[in-house]
């Protein structure tokens, strides 16, 4: 021991074999928080994407056609849509691109060869229009005696928003289930660890530490266990997404590309692990406190 | 109220009380563990501030009860307990951490803490108190030195002698400069060179004003110093009378 300067070791034993299991469920724990809380972000930003894309489009599918006809109807509606709305652009779009847009509502039979006299609609697809601007080529479409319907894409929207509000509520709910796993863990490794040194604790007392010396020992060591956790935990989740997105390439459009952490993320992550921290030394501190609450002298 | 070498203990009950001085005073104790019979029965005692005290009496007695009643880790099952003038019965729980600063205790089994070091067990009274360590780490290093253990401070109470791990205990016990100093069998484990330190130790502190109360078999180190004696025997306390 240095006689320049004074030593002041933990007064709790450190790297137990016995502490181990603790780091490795609180990493786990942060490790599912880190990926809930991704998801849970990426449920709105996905639903913001899509709904700012989807912000002024419409599409028109023009029904009731014919294989010899279909073509000239297209040509008629687009004339009738520019007339009516000229600051609307409308695009007719390829069969191939229609075909497949329409073939989940139609089935597969779309994509494959027609039988004879039926024809593929012509789809258009209207960007930058207004509400009253749809109805106005509605209505001239319906006066030039074409059958069209037209979609300002609502109903996906909507339903959109209910797929990321629920998708959205799910992550929070794991994200709230691991806070409370990695509660419960602190609170049994706080009173494993109490009763294991009982024994210390008693001579603490007895040397005159008032219950909350002893309890802010056992919040010192879960912020230390709970702050490294969180952040091997939050590390493992970073790197598992970036070794995905490595061994799948930049083309792959899944979800789990989409959960790839930008700047403000890495932000959120790092608070996140700030207030896993707290939670599991909270939880550790009133677990402390009631224990030593029961004993009013130490033997 | 000091006495002189001591003589076998007549039947005398009862030690009688300083008023107004008394660091302990018990009145009427009793202490029985569950439903069994009375250990220590009907005990009054008064420990005057700045006496020194032997507690003696024949094994299973009591003596180790006894002192666990006055350094508060255990409460008695009936009668009156009071430290430095204050009911124990009714403080609160950080009040009667603030009783235990004032109190130096060398437990018969040393109660010394394995994974910290020599100096860390030594110092621990004062972390306890908030103490910085650069105020405390000339003491530390000094009562180490003066008890023969300047050059363990880094050991693992693990590897000590018994000896060796008594003399870290008084080392603990005295480092606070506490009011009352309560020692089970202190020389019980040590030569009697270091036995005669340590005993000089006591009576360093003693003079500056520590009321220090002895619980031992040693009745040479009884008949050397000039000091009270009390004796505990079949759950009564007697303080023997100097012929």
């Amino acid at each position: 021991m240095s006689a320049a300067s004074p030593k002041t070791e933990p007064l709790l034993p450190v790297d137990s074999t016995a502490e181990r299991p603790l780091w490795v469920v609180l990493s786990i724990m942060a490790f599912f928080a880190v990926l809930a809380l991704l998801s849970s972000r990426l449920g709105v930003r996905q639903y913001d994407g899509l709904t700012s894309n989807l912000a002024g489009q419409a599409s028109v599918q023009l029904t009731d056609l014919t294989p010899q006809d279909r073509l000239d109807v297209a040509q008629q509606a687009l004339a009738v849509i520019s007339q009516t709305a000229p600051d609307v652009n409308a695009v007719r779009m390829n069969d191939a691109d229609a075909a497949a847009l329409l073939e989940p509502w139609l089935g597969e039979s779309i994509s494959a060869e027609l039988p004879e006299g039926i024809a593929l609609p012509i789809m258009i697809t209207l960007s930058d229009s207004t509400e009253a601007q749809r109805n106005s080529i509605a209505q001239a479409l319906d006066a030039a005696s074409i059958s069209a319907v037209i979609s300002d894409h609502k109903n996906w929207a909507d339903e959109l928003n209910r797929s990321a509000r629920a998708f959205s509520l799910g992550s929070w709910l794991i994200l709230l289930l691991t806070f409370f796993a990695g509660t419960a863990a602190s609170i049994f490794a706080t009173q494993s660890t109490m009763s294991a040194q009982s024994k210390t604790i008693s001579v603490f007392a007895q040397v005159g530490a008032a219950d909350n010396f002893i309890t802010k020992l056992f919040v010192m060591r879960t912020i230390k266990v709970g702050a490294m956790s969180a952040f091997i935990g939050a590390l493992c989740a970073i790197l598992f997404l970036g070794l995905y997105r490595l061994l799948r390439g930049p083309s792959d459009s899944g979800l789990l590309m989409a959960l790839t952490p930008s700047v403000s993320d890495i932000v959120i992550i790092i608070a996140l692990c700030v207030v896993f921290t707290v939670v599991c030394a909270v939880a550790a501190g009133v677990s402390a406190r009631g224990i030593l609450h029961k004993t009013r002298l130490y033997q | 109220m000091s006495t002189g070498p001591a003589s076998p203990p007549p039947p005398n009950p009862s030690a009688s009380p300083i008023q107004g001085q008394d660091v302990v005073r018990f009145d009427r104790v009793g202490l029985r563990y569950g439903r069994g019979p009375e250990v220590l029965n009907d005990i009054d005692l008064s420990l005057g501030a700045g006496t020194f005290n032997f507690l003696t009496g024949p094994s299973g007695a009591g003596k180790s009860t006894l002192l666990r009643l006055i350094y508060l880790a255990l409460q008695p099952s009936r009668g009156l307990v009071s430290l430095f003038g204050h009911d124990i019965s009714q403080r609160s729980k950080a009040e009667l951490a603030d009783m235990r600063r004032q109190i130096g205790v060398v437990w018969q089994n040393f109660s010394l803490i394995d994974h910290l070091s020599v100096y860390a067990n030594v110092a621990l009274p004062l972390r306890v108190q908030g103490v910085a360590p650069e105020q405390y780490d000339r003491n530390v290093r000094d009562l180490l030195s003066w008890v023969g253990l300047g050059e363990r401070l880094d050991a693992s109470p693990r590897t000590l002698s018994g000896g060796e791990k008594q003399r870290v205990a008084i080392a603990r016990a005295v480092i606070a400069k506490p009011k009352l100093l309560i020692a089970d069998e202190p020389t019980g484990n040590v030569d009697p060179e270091i036995g005669a330190r340590l005993i000089r130790l006591f009576g360093e502190m003693n003079r500056m004003g520590t009321t220090v109360l002895i619980a031992t078999h040693d009745r040479e180190l009884i008949d050397e110093v000039p000091a009270r004696v009390l004796h505990l025997q079949d759950a009564r306390l007697y303080e023997e009378v100097a012929p």
